[in-house]
């Protein structure tokens, strides 16, 4: 079937924003070239300290590498300084202390025989400690599992098959406190060239620098059962809050 | 043997230890992703008042979007000036911002604007794609063009999922009571921004599509009351056409993904129900694609153009059909009870979209394009016509209030959904609105 073609009439004047957002497509979107001159995107790179040319001036836009945070600064400080301080209280003052102690007050018999008894005792707690500190309890877990299940937002938008895993492993300091360039993808079945790659890794990473999982509530005393984490994100079993 | 067991034990110990803690994340939480954005730095007080504009069009884009929620500016602690040198990420680690958008604009020595802008991870402390990314507008009035192209860039580097923010809306705009409704094609961008009549009310429109490049609009007109047409409006030239004439109605048209040919239906007066045909732009030349005595209507391609999908009542009620552009391997894609209404394929490829009606309710729903995993997202009284946005994660359609027994009420109005049926949000129009269509993505 053929139909009669028509002559176009002029029904209404073209909108005039209508145009100006044509002309601009071709401009600036379509196009991404590295040139200020040619009025087209500009990449620039922040590790080459980006220059703008303004009033045909050349700027050069400062931008400082890895920033250290005030905040950040500060801890380390004080950190520092506890240190210092406890070890010269144990070395002057506790010593003194002792030596002052035995020359006034020499230790009768009784009084060792109780000494010995006294550590006898805490050798006994000592080894009872080391026994339990061979495994974190059920509720040490859950407290973890919680805080890091608070931590963890998914990432909303993104397309997550079922069976999706990703599992992360970390180094962790006695503080409690995540060593961010030890965070490792060990292993997940996400394909890299899927676009979503990166907005789910991200999500499982940043369970870990979430501020609300630093420090982790772990117990102090068994550093060395968690030492290493692992972190395995199983999506098909995975559920919102 | 002791020795042996000795030696086994103090060996799985050790790993034990060497090994750590060993955890199962089974629980998230879900909700939408803080992020900061901060106005655009100028020390020049008219640029920095279109850092400020367009720092608000990329909040709001990403409000709506459902998954980001953007800071108080109240509680941010760095200022502007201060980030623009030298971003201290504690200070946004404290808001609980995940994300932070900063960026400058200025004017280099042709006098042109430059807007650059930096998106930071703040958790992991890193500025994300390593670099600060800069843009010229070509004037200082489209700086709401930038805003939105930097809302896709900025949603797809988050969610890993390409924006719908660069688009547009066209839709028939209705005033006047249900007996005496003038309706009128309109135009906005997809914040309602920018919003245009394209025709002035004198004669009804109907059903307006964008053609891929966004640049035509074609619908059904009734400029010719007795024998409604489709037509083609092209937005660079203001001039409308009429695709052919024909002996019977035209209606119900679409673009084919390549802009090449129209999908439309076709009622032949002759023979005495509607078919579907597909015809050539550049010669006019129309193939019917059904043949048989049922009504097809509401055709919509598939992304690849190679298939159709229409609804027919050739079983007795409406029905969702595919069949290739020959016509040929036509089969039934819905399955449940109800009559089944303007199917349109996701942009994607993934899903059709189409209205149901069940039971004396209306619903908006979702299926595979197989049929399965059929599931509705919106109901009430009255709703009708998706339209996908660009990305094909959001749909677009209209609700009609029920009338009053004094002929009040009525009215229809758009709204906007997202995939999973949550984030429902009306689109405020200057009247009330019905038939929206998305464009594809401006840039």
């Amino acid at each position: 079937m053929k139909a009669k073609k028509i002559k176009p009439k002029p029904v209404s004047k073209p909108l005039s924003d209508t145009l100006e957002l044509n002309k601009e497509i071709a401009l600036e979107v379509k196009q991404k070239p590295k040139s200020l001159v040619n009025n087209k995107e500009i990449a620039l790179e922040v590790k080459q300290k980006p220059k703008f040319l303004v009033n045909n001036k050349e700027i050069a836009l400062e931008v400082k590498q890895k920033p250290k945070s005030l905040v950040n600064n500060k801890e380390i400080a004080l950190e520092v300084k506890k240190k210092q301080e406890s070890e010269i209280e144990f070395n002057i003052a506790s010593l003194l202390k002792d030596i002052r102690n035995d020359q006034i007050n020499p230790k009768t018999d009784m009084q060792k025989e109780a000494e010995e008894e006294k550590v006898k005792k805490t050798n006994t707690s000592k080894d009872k400690v080391s026994e339990e500190s061979t495994s974190l309890s059920i509720s040490e877990i859950d407290l973890v599992l919680q805080q890091l299940s608070r931590c963890f937002i998914a990432p909303l938008g993104s397309e997550i098959e079922k069976m999706t895993f990703v599992k992360i492993s970390a180094k962790i300091l006695q503080n409690r406190r995540v060593i961010q360039n030890s965070i490792r993808i060990v292993d997940t079945n996400i394909d890299i060239s899927n676009p979503f790659y990166g907005p789910i890794t991200r999500s499982s990473v940043n369970t870990f620098l979430n501020p609300d999982c630093i420090p982790l509530k772990l117990p102090e005393e068994k550093y060395d059962l968690w030492k290493n984490i692992t972190l395995t994100f199983d999506y098909s079993i995975m559920k919102g809050n | 043997m002791k020795l042996f067991l000795f030696f086994l034990i103090f060996f799985t110990l050790f790993n034990l230890r060497a090994m750590g803690l060993d955890l199962t994340i089974t629980q998230g939480t879900v909700k939408p992703t803080p992020i900061a954005i901060t106005d655009f730095y100028s020390k020049n007080n008219e640029l920095y008042k279109i850092g400020k504009n367009i720092s608000k069009v990329i909040s709001d884009n990403l409000e709506r979007s459902g998954l980001f929620l953007p800071v108080d500016r109240d509680a941010f602690i760095q200022s502007n000036e201060d980030l623009s040198k030298q971003i201290r990420f504690e200070d946004w680690k404290i808001i609980k911002s995940q994300y932070l958008i900063s960026g400058g604009i200025q004017k280099n020595s042709n006098d042109q604007i430059i807007v650059c802008y930096k998106l930071f991870d703040i958790f992991s402390q890193k500025l994300m794609g390593n670099k600060e990314r800069c843009f010229s507008p070509a004037n200082e009035k489209s700086w709401r063009r930038i805003a939105h192209y930097l809302s896709d860039i900025i949603f797809e580097n988050i969610t890993g999922e390409s924006g719908y923010f660069d688009s547009r809306i066209v839709y028939v705009s209705e005033t006047g009571s249900k007996k005496n409704k003038q309706k009128r094609l309109a135009i906005m961008d997809q914040d309602q921004a920018n919003h245009k009549f394209l025709t002035d009310g004198s004669y009804l429109v109907l059903t307006p599509r964008f053609s891929p490049n966004s640049q035509k609009i074609t619908y059904m007109s009734y400029i010719d009351r007795n024998n409604p047409r489709v037509f083609i409006f092209d937005l660079e030239t203001g001039q409308q056409e009429i695709v052919g004439e024909f002996p019977g109605m035209t209606f119900a048209p679409r673009f084919s993904p390549d802009g090449k040919k129209i999908v439309m239906s076709y009622a032949d007066p002759e023979i005495g129900n509607s078919e579907i045909y597909v015809m050539e732009l550049s010669t006019r030349i129309s193939k019917r694609i059904t043949n048989n005595s049922a009504i097809d209507v509401s055709a919509s391609f598939s992304p690849d153009g190679s298939n159709i999908v229409f609804n027919s009542d050739r079983s007795g009620r409406r029905h969702l059909y595919i069949t290739n552009l020959d016509g040929k391997n036509t089969k039934r894609i819905s399955r449940e009870q109800g009559s089944y209404y303007t199917p349109v394929w996701s942009p994607r490829g993934d899903f059709i979209a189409f209205t149901k009606q069940q039971e004396g309710q209306f619903y908006i729903g979702v299926m595979e394009t197989d049929g399965s995993n059929e599931r509705m997202i919106s109901k009430a009284f009255h709703v009708e016509g998706p339209t996908w946005s660009p990305n094909g994660r959001y749909l677009m359609y209209f609700k009609e209030e029920r009338t009053a027994e004094d002929g009040s009420g009525g009215g229809s109005s758009l709204f906007s959904i997202d995939l999973t049926g949550d984030n429902e949000r009306p689109i405020i129009t200057p009247l009330g609105g019905s038939d929206p269509a998305w464009s594809p993505l401006l840039h």
